[in-house]
Protein backbone atom coordinates (compact mmCIF):
# COMPACT_ATOMS: atom_id res chain seq x y z
CA UNK A 1 0.00 0.00 0.00
CA UNK A 2 1.25 3.71 -1.18
CA UNK A 3 0.83 6.24 1.58
CA UNK A 4 -2.06 8.96 0.77
CA UNK A 5 -0.58 12.46 1.26
CA UNK A 6 -3.30 14.59 0.12
CA UNK A 7 -4.31 17.38 1.75
CA UNK A 8 -7.84 20.08 0.97
CA UNK A 9 -6.13 23.33 -0.07
CA UNK A 10 -7.53 26.63 -0.90
CA UNK A 11 -9.48 26.69 -3.71
CA UNK A 12 -8.24 30.56 -4.44
CA UNK A 13 -4.38 30.28 -3.33
CA UNK A 14 -4.45 26.34 -2.90
CA UNK A 15 -2.57 26.90 0.51
CA UNK A 16 -3.55 23.46 2.55
CA UNK A 17 -6.44 24.33 5.03
CA UNK A 18 -5.86 23.26 8.35
CA UNK A 19 -7.54 20.04 9.79
CA UNK A 20 -10.17 21.33 12.36
CA UNK A 21 -11.59 23.45 9.40
CA UNK A 22 -12.95 20.07 7.83
CA UNK A 23 -16.71 19.41 7.78
CA UNK A 24 -16.54 23.02 10.29
CA UNK A 25 -20.44 24.35 10.71
CA UNK A 26 -19.87 27.50 9.87
CA UNK A 27 -17.18 29.08 7.27
CA UNK A 28 -13.79 29.37 7.85
CA UNK A 29 -10.87 32.12 6.57
CA UNK A 30 -8.05 31.14 4.41
CA UNK A 31 -4.99 32.37 6.34
CA UNK A 32 -3.10 33.17 3.32
CA UNK A 33 -5.71 34.85 1.08
CA UNK A 34 -8.33 35.81 3.57
CA UNK A 35 -11.19 34.10 1.57
CA UNK A 36 -13.91 32.25 3.19
CA UNK A 37 -14.24 28.73 2.67
CA UNK A 38 -16.26 25.96 3.71
CA UNK A 39 -14.18 22.26 3.44
CA UNK A 40 -16.89 19.13 3.39
CA UNK A 41 -14.36 15.89 3.77
CA UNK A 42 -14.81 12.46 3.60
CA UNK A 43 -12.47 9.30 4.71
CA UNK A 44 -11.27 9.13 0.94
CA UNK A 45 -8.81 11.99 1.71
CA UNK A 46 -7.47 9.37 4.33
CA UNK A 47 -7.05 6.69 2.57
CA UNK A 48 -4.14 5.07 1.09
CA UNK A 49 -3.70 3.69 -2.39
CA UNK A 50 -3.52 0.52 -3.52
CA UNK A 51 -0.29 -0.30 -5.17
CA UNK A 52 -1.17 -1.89 -9.28
CA UNK A 53 0.44 -4.65 -10.38
CA UNK A 54 3.62 -4.82 -12.22
CA UNK A 55 3.59 -8.20 -13.96
CA UNK A 56 5.66 -10.98 -12.94
CA UNK A 57 8.51 -11.91 -14.86
CA UNK A 58 8.24 -15.20 -16.87
CA UNK A 59 9.86 -18.52 -15.16
CA UNK A 60 9.73 -21.16 -17.08
CA UNK A 61 10.49 -20.85 -20.94
CA UNK A 62 7.24 -22.40 -21.85
CA UNK A 63 5.00 -20.57 -19.88
CA UNK A 64 2.11 -17.89 -20.88
CA UNK A 65 3.23 -14.91 -21.61
CA UNK A 66 1.63 -11.77 -22.11
CA UNK A 67 0.63 -10.65 -25.51
CA UNK A 68 2.30 -6.85 -25.11
CA UNK A 69 5.20 -7.64 -22.80
CA UNK A 70 6.33 -11.15 -23.91
CA UNK A 71 8.99 -11.25 -20.71
CA UNK A 72 6.05 -11.09 -18.48
CA UNK A 73 4.06 -13.95 -17.21
CA UNK A 74 -0.20 -14.33 -18.31
CA UNK A 75 -2.24 -13.91 -15.36
CA UNK A 76 -5.34 -13.26 -16.99
CA UNK A 77 -7.40 -12.89 -20.52
CA UNK A 78 -8.97 -10.20 -21.90
CA UNK A 79 -13.13 -10.66 -22.25
CA UNK A 80 -12.94 -8.47 -25.21
CA UNK A 81 -10.31 -9.63 -27.74
CA UNK A 82 -8.99 -13.62 -25.46
CA UNK A 83 -5.62 -11.99 -25.32
CA UNK A 84 -3.01 -12.96 -22.52
CA UNK A 85 -2.44 -10.47 -20.31
CA UNK A 86 -0.07 -9.42 -17.34
CA UNK A 87 -1.02 -7.51 -14.52
CA UNK A 88 0.44 -4.26 -15.38
CA UNK A 89 -1.95 -4.68 -18.53
CA UNK A 90 -5.16 -6.02 -17.06
CA UNK A 91 -7.80 -3.36 -16.76
CA UNK A 92 -10.59 -4.37 -15.19
CA UNK A 93 -13.61 -1.96 -16.00
CA UNK A 94 -17.18 -2.54 -14.73
CA UNK A 95 -16.28 -6.31 -13.53
CA UNK A 96 -14.37 -7.31 -17.02
CA UNK A 97 -10.87 -8.11 -17.33
CA UNK A 98 -9.66 -6.15 -20.57
CA UNK A 99 -6.77 -4.32 -22.54
CA UNK A 100 -5.76 -0.79 -22.78
CA UNK A 101 -6.57 -1.00 -27.07
CA UNK A 102 -9.78 -3.00 -26.38
CA UNK A 103 -11.23 -0.23 -24.18
CA UNK A 104 -10.13 1.97 -26.82
CA UNK A 105 -11.83 0.73 -29.37
CA UNK A 106 -14.91 0.19 -27.22
CA UNK A 107 -14.97 3.60 -26.67
CA UNK A 108 -14.66 5.30 -30.22
CA UNK A 109 -17.59 2.24 -31.27
CA UNK A 110 -19.69 4.42 -28.32
CA UNK A 111 -20.05 0.46 -26.86
CA UNK A 112 -19.11 1.59 -23.45
CA UNK A 113 -21.56 4.35 -22.31
CA UNK A 114 -19.92 4.87 -18.66
CA UNK A 115 -16.29 5.75 -20.67
CA UNK A 116 -18.31 8.10 -23.15
CA UNK A 117 -17.42 11.44 -22.62
CA UNK A 118 -18.86 13.25 -25.31
CA UNK A 119 -22.39 13.51 -27.31
CA UNK A 120 -23.17 15.49 -30.49
CA UNK A 121 -26.66 16.16 -30.02
CA UNK A 122 -28.09 16.28 -33.33
CA UNK A 123 -31.94 16.74 -32.22
CA UNK A 124 -30.44 20.23 -31.11
CA UNK A 125 -28.81 20.86 -34.11
CA UNK A 126 -31.81 19.80 -36.74
CA UNK A 127 -33.84 21.92 -34.81
CA UNK A 128 -31.97 25.40 -34.92
CA UNK A 129 -31.49 24.38 -39.02
CA UNK A 130 -35.11 24.87 -38.93
CA UNK A 131 -36.06 27.42 -36.77
CA UNK A 132 -33.44 29.93 -36.82
CA UNK A 133 -33.31 30.80 -40.96
CA UNK A 134 -37.12 31.59 -40.82
CA UNK A 135 -35.54 34.87 -39.53
CA UNK A 136 -34.72 35.39 -43.34
CA UNK A 137 -37.37 33.68 -44.98
CA UNK A 138 -35.24 32.77 -47.98
CA UNK A 139 -32.63 30.67 -46.00
CA UNK A 140 -35.29 28.34 -45.77
CA UNK A 141 -34.97 27.24 -49.28
CA UNK A 142 -31.65 26.09 -48.29
CA UNK A 143 -31.86 24.54 -44.90
CA UNK A 144 -35.71 23.11 -44.92
CA UNK A 145 -33.65 19.74 -46.82
CA UNK A 146 -30.67 19.70 -45.08
CA UNK A 147 -33.10 19.45 -41.61
CA UNK A 148 -35.06 16.64 -43.19
CA UNK A 149 -31.87 15.37 -44.49
CA UNK A 150 -30.51 15.44 -40.80
CA UNK A 151 -33.23 13.96 -39.08
CA UNK A 152 -33.58 10.75 -40.99
CA UNK A 153 -29.75 10.62 -40.72
CA UNK A 154 -29.18 10.90 -37.61
CA UNK A 155 -32.92 9.59 -35.94
CA UNK A 156 -31.13 6.56 -34.59
CA UNK A 157 -27.95 8.29 -33.50
CA UNK A 158 -27.24 8.01 -29.63
CA UNK A 159 -28.53 11.32 -28.10
CA UNK A 160 -27.77 12.98 -24.70
CA UNK A 161 -27.21 10.04 -22.13
CA UNK A 162 -29.24 11.73 -19.74
CA UNK A 163 -33.17 10.62 -21.05
CA UNK A 164 -34.21 12.64 -23.71
CA UNK A 165 -37.56 12.08 -26.24
CA UNK A 166 -36.89 12.80 -30.21
CA UNK A 167 -39.93 15.72 -29.85
CA UNK A 168 -37.11 18.07 -31.22
CA UNK A 169 -36.54 15.81 -34.08
CA UNK A 170 -39.74 15.66 -34.59
CA UNK A 171 -40.49 19.98 -34.09
CA UNK A 172 -37.69 20.03 -37.13
CA UNK A 173 -38.79 17.90 -39.12
CA UNK A 174 -42.38 19.18 -38.88
CA UNK A 175 -40.98 22.83 -39.76
CA UNK A 176 -38.90 21.72 -42.14
CA UNK A 177 -42.06 19.71 -44.26
CA UNK A 178 -44.09 23.32 -43.69
CA UNK A 179 -41.40 25.09 -45.46
CA UNK A 180 -41.32 22.73 -48.15
CA UNK A 181 -44.61 22.89 -48.84
CA UNK A 182 -44.50 26.51 -48.55
CA UNK A 183 -41.54 26.55 -51.17
CA UNK A 184 -43.92 24.78 -53.28
CA UNK A 185 -46.74 26.61 -53.15
CA UNK A 186 -44.59 29.85 -54.02
CA UNK A 187 -43.49 28.40 -56.80
CA UNK A 188 -46.48 26.85 -58.16
CA UNK A 189 -47.57 30.63 -57.70
CA UNK A 190 -44.97 32.34 -59.40
CA UNK A 191 -45.18 29.55 -62.67
CA UNK A 192 -48.69 30.05 -62.97
CA UNK A 193 -48.39 33.92 -62.99
CA UNK B 1 -38.82 7.29 -22.04
CA UNK B 2 -42.01 7.54 -19.00
CA UNK B 3 -41.34 3.71 -18.47
CA UNK B 4 -37.64 3.84 -18.42
CA UNK B 5 -35.81 3.85 -14.45
CA UNK B 6 -34.40 7.48 -13.69
CA UNK B 7 -31.08 6.74 -13.50
CA UNK B 8 -29.78 10.24 -12.84
CA UNK B 9 -31.49 13.05 -11.03
CA UNK B 10 -30.78 16.55 -11.36
CA UNK B 11 -29.36 18.63 -8.59
CA UNK B 12 -30.03 22.30 -7.86
CA UNK B 13 -27.13 24.70 -9.77
CA UNK B 14 -27.28 26.31 -13.16
CA UNK B 15 -24.40 27.50 -14.16
CA UNK B 16 -23.45 29.46 -17.29
CA UNK B 17 -20.01 31.24 -19.14
CA UNK B 18 -20.39 32.85 -21.99
CA UNK B 19 -17.88 31.84 -25.08
CA UNK B 20 -18.40 35.03 -27.53
CA UNK B 21 -21.27 37.00 -28.24
CA UNK B 22 -22.95 33.32 -29.80
CA UNK B 23 -21.14 31.03 -27.81
CA UNK B 24 -22.52 30.12 -23.92
CA UNK B 25 -21.86 26.96 -22.01
CA UNK B 26 -24.12 25.67 -19.90
CA UNK B 27 -23.47 23.67 -16.83
CA UNK B 28 -25.26 21.02 -14.42
CA UNK B 29 -24.74 18.54 -12.37
CA UNK B 30 -26.64 15.22 -11.90
CA UNK B 31 -26.92 12.82 -9.27
CA UNK B 32 -26.40 9.34 -10.58
CA UNK B 33 -26.39 5.60 -8.78
CA UNK B 34 -22.62 5.60 -7.86
CA UNK B 35 -21.53 8.70 -9.47
CA UNK B 36 -21.67 12.19 -9.81
CA UNK B 37 -22.41 13.24 -13.49
CA UNK B 38 -20.99 16.97 -14.52
CA UNK B 39 -22.53 17.96 -17.71
CA UNK B 40 -21.11 21.20 -19.85
CA UNK B 41 -23.75 21.79 -22.16
CA UNK B 42 -22.31 23.97 -25.59
CA UNK B 43 -25.41 23.97 -27.27
CA UNK B 44 -24.81 21.28 -29.92
CA UNK B 45 -22.72 18.89 -27.67
CA UNK B 46 -22.22 18.12 -24.25
CA UNK B 47 -18.89 16.74 -22.12
CA UNK B 48 -19.69 14.71 -19.35
CA UNK B 49 -17.16 14.68 -16.43
CA UNK B 50 -18.18 11.51 -14.07
CA UNK B 51 -16.68 11.40 -10.37
CA UNK B 52 -17.29 8.89 -8.72
CA UNK B 53 -18.76 8.37 -5.15
CA UNK B 54 -16.13 6.33 -3.56
CA UNK B 55 -13.27 8.78 -5.26
CA UNK B 56 -14.21 11.94 -3.64
CA UNK B 57 -12.15 13.31 -1.28
CA UNK B 58 -13.42 16.98 -0.48
CA UNK B 59 -15.76 19.29 -1.68
CA UNK B 60 -14.54 23.04 -0.83
CA UNK B 61 -17.10 26.12 -0.96
CA UNK B 62 -14.98 29.70 -1.39
CA UNK B 63 -16.82 32.86 -0.92
CA UNK B 64 -16.37 35.46 -3.74
CA UNK B 65 -16.94 38.75 -4.39
CA UNK B 66 -18.78 38.84 -7.67
CA UNK B 67 -22.02 39.19 -5.97
CA UNK B 68 -20.90 42.20 -3.76
CA UNK B 69 -19.73 43.88 -7.07
CA UNK B 70 -22.92 43.20 -9.03
CA UNK B 71 -25.18 44.62 -6.05
CA UNK B 72 -22.54 48.08 -6.40
CA UNK B 73 -23.14 48.36 -9.70
CA UNK B 74 -26.83 47.92 -10.06
CA UNK B 75 -26.89 50.23 -7.05
CA UNK B 76 -24.56 52.79 -8.57
CA UNK B 77 -26.70 52.78 -11.73
CA UNK B 78 -29.81 52.68 -9.53
CA UNK B 79 -29.32 55.51 -7.81
CA UNK B 80 -27.93 57.85 -11.01
CA UNK B 81 -31.24 57.21 -12.80
CA UNK B 82 -33.45 57.66 -9.27
CA UNK B 83 -31.17 61.42 -8.88
CA UNK B 84 -31.50 61.82 -12.24
CA UNK B 85 -35.33 61.66 -11.78
CA UNK B 86 -35.33 63.43 -8.87
CA UNK B 87 -33.10 66.66 -10.76
CA UNK B 88 -35.64 66.15 -13.88
CA UNK B 89 -38.74 66.45 -10.99
CA UNK B 90 -36.70 69.59 -9.61
CA UNK B 91 -36.57 71.04 -12.62
CA UNK B 92 -39.54 70.28 -13.73
CA UNK B 93 -38.64 68.45 -17.00
CA UNK B 94 -41.15 66.36 -19.74
CA UNK B 95 -43.10 63.93 -17.56
CA UNK B 96 -42.41 61.44 -20.05
CA UNK B 97 -38.54 61.49 -19.54
CA UNK B 98 -39.04 61.50 -15.73
CA UNK B 99 -41.26 58.40 -16.02
CA UNK B 100 -38.35 56.69 -18.31
CA UNK B 101 -35.87 57.72 -15.82
CA UNK B 102 -37.85 56.11 -13.20
CA UNK B 103 -38.58 52.69 -14.97
CA UNK B 104 -34.38 52.68 -15.61
CA UNK B 105 -34.34 53.08 -12.15
CA UNK B 106 -37.10 50.77 -11.12
CA UNK B 107 -35.18 47.65 -13.63
CA UNK B 108 -32.50 47.88 -12.08
CA UNK B 109 -33.87 47.99 -8.53
CA UNK B 110 -35.64 44.73 -9.55
CA UNK B 111 -32.22 43.69 -10.36
CA UNK B 112 -30.87 44.72 -7.31
CA UNK B 113 -33.41 42.90 -5.35
CA UNK B 114 -32.96 39.62 -7.12
CA UNK B 115 -29.37 39.36 -6.89
CA UNK B 116 -29.80 39.98 -2.97
CA UNK B 117 -32.23 37.28 -2.68
CA UNK B 118 -30.08 35.12 -4.72
CA UNK B 119 -27.59 35.41 -1.37
CA UNK B 120 -23.73 36.01 -2.00
CA UNK B 121 -21.18 34.17 -4.57
CA UNK B 122 -19.37 31.50 -4.75
CA UNK B 123 -17.18 28.74 -6.53
CA UNK B 124 -17.29 24.95 -5.14
CA UNK B 125 -14.35 23.01 -5.85
CA UNK B 126 -14.48 18.99 -5.73
CA UNK B 127 -11.13 17.29 -4.94
CA UNK B 128 -10.15 13.80 -5.61
CA UNK B 129 -7.10 11.87 -5.40
CA UNK B 130 -5.61 12.76 -9.08
CA UNK B 131 -7.28 16.37 -10.15
CA UNK B 132 -9.34 19.25 -8.58
CA UNK B 133 -12.56 20.58 -10.64
CA UNK B 134 -14.43 23.27 -10.22
CA UNK B 135 -18.23 22.66 -10.36
CA UNK B 136 -19.35 25.70 -12.57
CA UNK B 137 -22.78 25.35 -11.96
CA UNK B 138 -22.68 25.95 -8.37
CA UNK B 139 -22.32 29.67 -8.06
CA UNK B 140 -24.43 31.06 -5.04
CA UNK B 141 -23.53 30.18 -1.39
CA UNK B 142 -27.06 28.70 -0.55
CA UNK B 143 -27.76 26.71 -4.04
CA UNK B 144 -24.14 24.92 -3.20
CA UNK B 145 -25.24 24.00 0.47
CA UNK B 146 -27.75 22.54 -0.50
CA UNK B 147 -26.03 20.34 -3.59
CA UNK B 148 -23.36 19.37 -0.95
CA UNK B 149 -25.52 18.07 1.41
CA UNK B 150 -27.46 16.09 -0.95
CA UNK B 151 -23.74 14.65 -2.53
CA UNK B 152 -22.42 13.78 1.23
CA UNK B 153 -25.48 11.44 1.69
CA UNK B 154 -25.02 9.47 -1.33
CA UNK B 155 -20.84 9.48 -0.85
CA UNK B 156 -21.50 8.66 2.95
CA UNK B 157 -23.22 5.73 2.17
CA UNK B 158 -20.80 4.43 -0.09
CA UNK B 159 -17.71 5.60 2.18
CA UNK B 160 -19.10 6.03 5.59
CA UNK B 161 -18.33 9.33 7.70
CA UNK B 162 -15.70 11.26 8.61
CA UNK B 163 -14.45 9.33 12.04
CA UNK B 164 -12.30 11.16 14.93
CA UNK B 165 -9.69 8.18 14.09
CA UNK B 166 -9.44 9.73 10.39
CA UNK B 167 -9.11 13.14 11.50
CA UNK B 168 -6.12 12.04 14.01
CA UNK B 169 -4.23 10.41 10.86
CA UNK B 170 -4.22 14.03 9.36
CA UNK B 171 -1.30 15.77 9.24
CA UNK B 172 -1.77 18.75 11.87
CA UNK B 173 -0.78 22.26 10.61
CA UNK B 174 1.83 22.25 13.49
CA UNK B 175 3.63 19.31 12.72
CA UNK B 176 3.64 18.96 9.03
CA UNK B 177 2.13 21.62 7.14
CA UNK B 178 2.37 25.53 7.72
CA UNK B 179 0.63 27.99 5.46
CA UNK B 180 2.82 27.76 2.41
CA UNK B 181 3.09 30.96 -0.30
CA UNK B 182 0.72 31.01 -2.22
CA UNK B 183 0.26 30.05 -5.79
CA UNK B 184 -2.15 31.13 -8.54
CA UNK B 185 -2.82 28.14 -11.29
CA UNK B 186 -2.23 29.70 -14.85
CA UNK B 187 -4.66 29.06 -18.10
CA UNK B 188 -2.48 25.73 -18.61
CA UNK B 189 -2.67 24.62 -15.26
CA UNK B 190 0.70 25.13 -14.31
CA UNK B 191 0.98 26.62 -10.52
CA UNK B 192 2.96 29.82 -10.43
CA UNK B 193 4.31 30.95 -7.02
CA UNK B 194 3.60 34.12 -5.80
CA UNK B 195 6.64 36.92 -5.73
CA UNK B 196 7.23 39.07 -2.61
CA UNK B 197 5.64 43.12 -3.39
CA UNK B 198 6.67 45.29 -0.83
CA UNK B 199 3.44 47.38 -2.03
CA UNK B 200 4.77 50.95 -3.16
CA UNK B 201 2.93 51.72 -5.89
CA UNK B 202 -0.06 50.95 -4.39
CA UNK B 203 1.02 53.08 -1.16
CA UNK B 204 1.11 56.03 -4.25
CA UNK B 205 -2.13 55.27 -5.31
CA UNK B 206 -3.91 55.18 -2.32
CA UNK B 207 -1.87 58.17 -1.44
CA UNK B 208 -3.14 60.27 -4.49
CA UNK B 209 -6.86 58.87 -4.61
CA UNK B 210 -6.91 61.14 -0.88
CA UNK B 211 -5.37 63.99 -2.97
CA UNK B 212 -7.82 64.03 -5.63
CA UNK B 213 -10.53 63.62 -2.85
CA UNK B 214 -8.91 66.67 -1.80
CA UNK B 215 -9.28 68.69 -5.24
CA UNK B 216 -12.36 67.53 -6.28
CA UNK B 217 -13.43 69.43 -2.69
CA UNK B 218 -11.55 72.43 -3.71
CA UNK B 219 -13.59 72.16 -7.21
CA UNK B 220 -16.59 72.18 -4.91
CA UNK B 221 -15.53 75.51 -2.87
CA UNK B 222 -14.02 77.60 -6.20
CA UNK B 223 -15.43 77.30 -9.54
CA UNK B 224 -12.52 77.97 -11.57
CA UNK B 225 -10.06 76.83 -14.25
CA UNK B 226 -7.42 76.73 -12.14
CA UNK B 227 -9.58 74.11 -9.83
CA UNK B 228 -9.97 72.43 -12.89
CA UNK B 229 -6.67 71.65 -14.02
CA UNK B 230 -5.79 70.41 -10.97
CA UNK B 231 -8.31 68.44 -10.71
CA UNK B 232 -7.54 66.96 -14.06
CA UNK B 233 -3.93 66.81 -13.64
CA UNK B 234 -4.32 64.66 -9.99
CA UNK B 235 -6.74 62.32 -11.76
CA UNK B 236 -4.42 61.56 -14.64
CA UNK B 237 -1.70 60.35 -12.46
CA UNK B 238 -4.46 58.34 -10.29
CA UNK B 239 -5.26 56.86 -13.31
CA UNK B 240 -1.59 56.40 -14.30
CA UNK B 241 -0.73 54.55 -10.77
CA UNK B 242 -3.64 52.47 -10.90
CA UNK B 243 -2.74 50.72 -14.15
CA UNK B 244 0.80 50.49 -12.81
CA UNK B 245 -0.66 49.01 -9.58
CA UNK B 246 -2.59 46.67 -11.46
CA UNK B 247 -0.04 45.21 -12.77
CA UNK B 248 2.93 45.56 -10.35
CA UNK B 249 0.08 43.07 -8.23
CA UNK B 250 -0.18 40.30 -10.53
CA UNK B 251 0.98 37.21 -9.09
CA UNK B 252 2.67 38.75 -5.85
CA UNK B 253 1.57 37.83 -1.81
CA UNK B 254 0.09 41.07 -1.84
CA UNK B 255 -3.72 40.69 -0.26
CA UNK B 256 -6.93 40.01 -2.07
CA UNK B 257 -8.75 42.51 -0.44
CA UNK B 258 -5.82 45.11 -1.55
CA UNK B 259 -6.71 43.81 -5.17
CA UNK B 260 -10.15 44.47 -5.03
CA UNK B 261 -9.94 47.48 -3.94
CA UNK B 262 -7.29 48.10 -6.89
CA UNK B 263 -9.89 46.82 -9.66
CA UNK B 264 -12.61 48.57 -7.66
CA UNK B 265 -10.76 52.10 -8.39
CA UNK B 266 -10.01 50.93 -12.06
CA UNK B 267 -13.47 50.75 -12.48
CA UNK B 268 -14.19 54.06 -10.83
CA UNK B 269 -12.38 55.89 -13.16
CA UNK B 270 -13.27 54.13 -15.99
CA UNK B 271 -16.97 55.34 -14.70
CA UNK B 272 -16.01 58.72 -14.11
CA UNK B 273 -14.13 59.38 -17.15
CA UNK B 274 -17.42 57.95 -19.42
CA UNK B 275 -19.49 59.97 -17.29
CA UNK B 276 -17.20 63.34 -17.85
CA UNK B 277 -16.98 62.66 -21.87
CA UNK B 278 -20.71 62.49 -22.04
CA UNK B 279 -21.08 65.46 -19.78
CA UNK B 280 -18.39 67.08 -22.54
CA UNK B 281 -20.01 66.26 -25.62
CA UNK B 282 -23.48 67.23 -24.45
CA UNK B 283 -22.16 70.77 -23.23
CA UNK B 284 -20.87 71.14 -26.34
CA UNK B 285 -23.60 69.77 -28.51
CA UNK B 286 -26.00 72.30 -26.64
CA UNK B 287 -23.23 75.12 -27.28
CA UNK B 288 -23.21 74.34 -30.82
CA UNK B 289 -27.10 74.44 -31.11
CA UNK B 290 -27.26 77.87 -29.24
CA UNK B 291 -24.53 79.55 -30.93
CA UNK B 292 -22.12 80.15 -28.12
CA UNK B 293 -18.73 81.10 -29.85
CA UNK B 294 -15.72 78.71 -29.48
CA UNK B 295 -14.26 80.59 -26.71
CA UNK B 296 -16.59 80.93 -24.33
CA UNK B 297 -16.82 77.09 -24.75
CA UNK B 298 -14.88 75.52 -21.40
CA UNK B 299 -13.12 72.17 -21.56
CA UNK B 300 -13.16 72.20 -17.68
CA UNK B 301 -17.03 72.20 -17.37
CA UNK B 302 -17.42 69.39 -15.46
CA UNK B 303 -15.17 70.98 -12.83
CA UNK B 304 -15.96 74.29 -13.36
CA UNK B 305 -19.87 74.62 -14.37
CA UNK B 306 -22.22 75.73 -11.30
CA UNK B 307 -25.03 72.88 -12.86
CA UNK B 308 -26.53 70.66 -9.78
CA UNK B 309 -25.19 67.58 -11.89
CA UNK B 310 -21.73 68.96 -12.11
CA UNK B 311 -21.73 69.75 -8.45
CA UNK B 312 -23.16 66.27 -7.62
CA UNK B 313 -20.40 64.29 -9.62
CA UNK B 314 -17.94 66.49 -8.03
CA UNK B 315 -19.50 65.31 -4.46
CA UNK B 316 -19.44 61.68 -5.04
CA UNK B 317 -15.64 61.80 -6.65
CA UNK B 318 -15.13 62.92 -3.51
CA UNK B 319 -16.31 60.43 -1.76
CA UNK B 320 -15.15 57.97 -3.92
CA UNK B 321 -12.07 58.88 -3.71
CA UNK B 322 -11.35 59.48 -0.01
CA UNK B 323 -12.69 55.86 0.66
CA UNK B 324 -11.04 53.79 -1.85
CA UNK B 325 -7.90 55.88 -0.28
CA UNK B 326 -8.46 55.32 3.07
CA UNK B 327 -9.70 51.96 2.78
CA UNK B 328 -6.70 51.07 0.74
CA UNK B 329 -4.14 52.99 3.18
CA UNK B 330 -5.72 51.02 5.90
CA UNK B 331 -5.07 47.40 4.29
CA UNK B 332 -1.78 48.63 2.95
CA UNK B 333 -0.91 49.14 6.58
CA UNK B 334 -2.18 45.91 7.70
CA UNK B 335 -0.17 43.81 4.79
CA UNK B 336 2.70 45.71 5.56
CA UNK B 337 2.69 44.43 9.39
CA UNK B 338 2.30 41.05 8.03
CA UNK B 339 4.91 41.05 5.70
CA UNK B 340 7.18 42.27 8.74
CA UNK B 341 6.24 38.25 10.18
CA UNK B 342 8.92 35.67 10.08
CA UNK B 343 8.71 33.89 6.65
CA UNK B 344 6.68 29.96 7.39
CA UNK B 345 8.44 27.32 8.19
CA UNK B 346 8.62 24.10 6.45
CA UNK B 347 9.12 20.94 8.47
CA UNK B 348 11.28 18.57 8.73
CA UNK B 349 10.55 16.04 6.27
CA UNK B 350 9.66 18.36 3.14
CA UNK B 351 13.06 20.27 3.70
CA UNK B 352 14.73 16.69 3.92
CA UNK B 353 12.99 15.97 0.50
CA UNK B 354 13.55 19.16 -1.01
CA UNK B 355 17.69 18.37 -0.82
CA UNK B 356 19.57 16.75 -3.57
CA UNK B 357 19.27 13.28 -2.84
CA UNK B 358 16.51 13.51 -0.75
CA UNK B 359 13.04 11.53 -1.13
CA UNK B 360 11.69 13.55 -4.14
Amino acid sequence: MEKNISVVTCGKCRTPIPVETYNAPSMATCATCHTLFHATVFPALFKDFEKSAAGEAVAVEDESSCFYHPNKKAATICESCGRFLCGLCDVVLMDRHMCPPCIEAAQKKDKIPRLKKNRVLYDDVALCVAALPMLTVWATLITAPITVFIVIRYWKAPSSILPRTKIRFVIAMLLAVLQILGWVAVIAFVVRR
Amino acid sequence: MRGKNKEYTRLPGRGRTTVNVVHAVRYSLWLGPNHILAIANEGFSEDYKRFYYKDIQALVIQKTIAGAIYNAILAFIMALFFTLAAIGIAKKWDSGGIVTLCSFAGFFLVLLAVNLIKGPTCKCFLQTAVQTEQLYSLRRIRTARKTIARIKQAVEAVQGSLSAEHLASAPSPSAVFQTTAPVTRAPDGRLIPHKHYNGRFHLWLFSFLLVNALAYGLCIVVFGAFAGIVCMMVNSCCTILTIVALVKQNDTDLGSDIKTITWTTLGYIVASYIFIWTYSAIAGFQAAIDGTPHSEISPWGIFTDKTSITVVFRIVSAACNAALGIFGLKRMDEFRKRAGMPPPIRSAETQKQAQPGGGL
